[in-house]
């Protein structure tokens, strides 16, 4: 029997097309992605995880789908990069979005899950209407398979990633620059065309689909975060690209403080709209007169930039700061060899030896960054992030999977941080140690006791969760170990497992003492005291607080060292209803609670698993 | 609405022995990361006061109300005019 390709190889554009243009780039623009190889891809593309939809309401026009699966564009590896064919736009975003993906897979150690339509579903539930409580709506989460892409959505400078539509839209504009020697004028700009907004867009939606509360403004950091993380998972994948690097250290002598390529998001993109360059760069900026200049930290910047693009690029800036730091130790060894020991480069060209060598090193080193910022996320908390937050999300991350950190990945993110004023709130210091969550050991036999009430529960997660390949069976497995239902794929455990909402009650809600110590450790109601701060009561479970439980996920990994990592994350939220004054004479805030709209509160008992809603 | 979490971090791979059963325990609780919905000082105190997140209540509204909602584009984000997840900060053509 034939085996199965491991990849469908597409020719696209590592950049977006203007760089074909350049005489400078034009030989490594155009490079061929490796998809991971779908068996069932239908023309569109449509796969397991998106689907290209090229309908343009602008001018009222369908596009034909591609049909990758087409023996003469298989031979060929896809079609050649255009910017006239529309079906070679489809192939693009497919190509750059799969690609993407797969980067976040391989971090977080399983697969990707778009965020679900939240729907309610009352009316199913209770057919009467008179035996339907207002004050009580019954929502389900409904699994979405696949991420709509829309290449040629609208006429706008612009590009989006819809919550509410599951939809990536992407805009296409007619140029305007600055300066006609930057770009044609008038000429037809695609935003489906560059690598970077496409990764850009699609990291957005895996974020939704891992943290819905981080679409809600509870800090000026929360909306930059999404940014920030999107724009640095969009540079990062342009250390994948071998050709690219080569040039790049070929040409900045594996300097990267100089001005480079692997720096700048969307050229194209902030040229032909009106920038004099991309339209963001991670590493510096032109000046008034045209030169460009590395940026330095300025603490300033994270206490008055408060736009949630510029705030974004803080965080990025301390990200690429860490990788060039870490890659300067890395690379110095490769120099020193290089120069006898001088680690002084000659003047004029690298011999090609060490560009090879020093482009493998940058890209092994920015892999692994990129990694490390993917893993954090499973460290974040579900609401409310800050950077600080997620500057321990990183070093508690690393420090989880690679125990001895030889090449001070981690010394080199918090030295970023702290060069930009970014600390994280609640610690005494910036040592490593304090950094990591929970480092206090006086609570480990607290901590013991909670894990013994899980400890059924998590073995009977891990065993059903383990060798599920089907997203959607993932998805409903994991919604009725949330609220307790069983279906078709846990029948055989009926009797022995209860979700994890009553779990909750049963072993710690129910108990006073462990409610108790579990508020002082989670900061979340659990006792009676509930209705103090007017949090809703369960609707399943009368007199005990609602709980919303966002998710529970298995992280299988393995660390470079060759241990695996066998993992459970829980993600619980709780929203009451509150109400703030705010006295403009004194500028003081005076906050009380109030009984919250339920429509509002996506709680606990509100949920049922996706079968109910049918 | 203001909300609170926490992300609760199992390890599977405990090494840790159960001392009863002298068997591996099944898991151990290693992170527990924590935005509270409640004011901790209030809530450590020896007699224990339930009252919300002041800090970071306030935070919320100058973001969503407040003088923190227009510069962070969230104002326009309530009117539909400028969604985030936008590639950039403009205004629609």
């Amino acid at each position: 029997m034939t085996k199965k390709p491991p990849f469908r190889k597409l020719r696209g554009y590592a950049f977006d097309p203007s760089m074909s243009l350049e005489l400078d780039t034009a030989a490594i623009n155009e490079i061929t992605y490796k998809v991971s190889w779908e068996t069932d891809l239908k023309p569109g593309p449509e796969g397991e995880y998106i689907k290209v939809v090229d309908r343009d309401p602008s001018s009222n026009a369908v596009y034909k789908p591609i049909d990758l699966n087409n023996q003469n564009i298989l031979a060929n590896e896809g079609l050649d990069p255009s910017e006239s064919n529309p079906q070679f736009h489809q192939q693009m975003v497919y190509a750059v979005a799969m690609n993407t993906i797969k980067n976040f897979e391989k971090a977080i150690g399983r697969k990707v899950q778009w965020s679900p339509v939240v729907e309610d579903i009352t009316k199913y539930i209770y057919p009467n209407p008179q035996k339907r409580d207002p004050k009580r709506p019954v929502y389900a989460r409904r699994f979405i398979d696949k991420l709509l892409l829309y290449p040629h959505a609208f006429r706008g400078a612009n590009a989006y990633y819809s919550s509410d539509r599951k939809a990536i839209l992407f805009g296409y504009f007619n140029a305007t620059p600055a300066s006609a020697d930057l770009h044609m004028p008038g000429s037809i700009v695609y935003s489906c065309l560059s690598h970077d907004i496409i990764a850009h867009e699609v990291t957005h939606a895996i974020i939704d689909g891992m943290f819905s509360r981080f679409m809600e403004p509870t800090h000026p950091d929360v909306g930059a975060f999404h940014e920030a993380l999107s724009d640095i998972v969009a540079l990062f994948q342009h250390f994948t690209f071998t050709d690219v690097m080569q040039h790049e250290i070929a040409k900045t002598k594996g300097n990267f403080n100089a001005e480079n390529l692997l720096g700048k998001l969307a050229v194209e993109f902030g040229k032909s709209s009106g920038s004099n360059n991309s339209l963001r760069d991670a590493i510096g900026e032109k000046d008034e007169n045209g030169f460009w200049q590395r940026f330095k930290p300025d603490v300033k910047e994270y206490r008055t930039i408060f736009e949630c693009h510029d705030r974004g690029a803080i965080l990025v800036a301390a990200i690429f700061d860490a990788f060039i730091s870490i890659y300067n130790q890395r690379s110095s060894e490769i120099i020193k060899v290089a120069t006898g020991g001088t680690g002084v480069l000659p003047a004029g060209e690298l011999n090609s030896y060490l560009v090879n060598s020093l482009a493998a090193e940058a890209s092994k080193t920015a892999l692994h960054v990129l990694k490390m910022c993917i893993r954090a996320l499973d460290y974040c908390p579900p609401v409310d992030i800050n950077y600080g937050d997620y500057l321990r999300a990183l070093v508690t991350a690393d420090a989880e999977l690679v125990a001895d950190d030889k090449h001070n990945y981690r010394i080199a993110f918090i030295d970023a941080f702290r060069k930009r004023g970014i600390y994280p709130e609640g610690i005494t210091n910036l040592s490593v140690e304090s950094l990591i969550y929970n480092s206090d050991e006086n609570n480990e036999k607290l901590l013991d006791d909670f894990a013994d009430s899980f400890s059924d529960f998590l073995k009977e997660f891990k065993s059903q969760m383990s060798y599920l390949e089907d997203r959607r069976l993932m998805f409903n497995t994991v919604r009725k170990f949330i609220v307790g239902k069983t279906g078709p794929a846990i029948d055989k455990n009926e009797e022995k497992w209860k979700g994890l909402h009553e779990h909750l009650i049963d072993t710690i809600i129910s108990d006073e003492k462990k409610a108790q110590a579990f508020e002082k450790l989670t900061g979340l109601v659990v006792t009676k005291n509930y209705k103090e701060l007017h949090i809703h009561t369960s609707s399943k479970h009368p007199g005990k607080p609602s709980l919303e439980i966002q998710d529970i996920r298995l992280n299988n990994r393995v660390s470079p060292d060759g241990n695996i990592q066998n993992q459970v994350i829980i993600l619980l939220a709780q929203s009451c209803g509150v109400k703030v004054n705010h006295n403009e004479d004194t500028d003081e805030y005076n906050i009380k609670t109030f009984e919250p709209n339920p429509i509002d509160n996506f709680g606990e008992g509100a949920f049922c698993s996706e079968e109910d809603a049918h | 609405m203001f909300r609170g979490g926490c992300t609760l971090v199992f390890d599977l791979n405990t090494g840790k022995q159960d001392e009863k059963s002298r068997r591996e325990k099944t898991a151990s609780l290693k992170y527990i990361i924590s935005k509270p919905i409640l004011d901790m000082a209030s809530l450590n105190k020896k007699k224990p006061v339930y009252k919300p997140n002041t800090a970071r209540a306030k935070m919320q509204y100058r973001c969503q109300y407040g003088d923190y909602a227009e510069i962070t584009g969230i104002a326009a984000i309530k009117d539909h005019v400028e969604p985030l997840a936008h590639i950039h900060h403009s205004t629609i053509n």
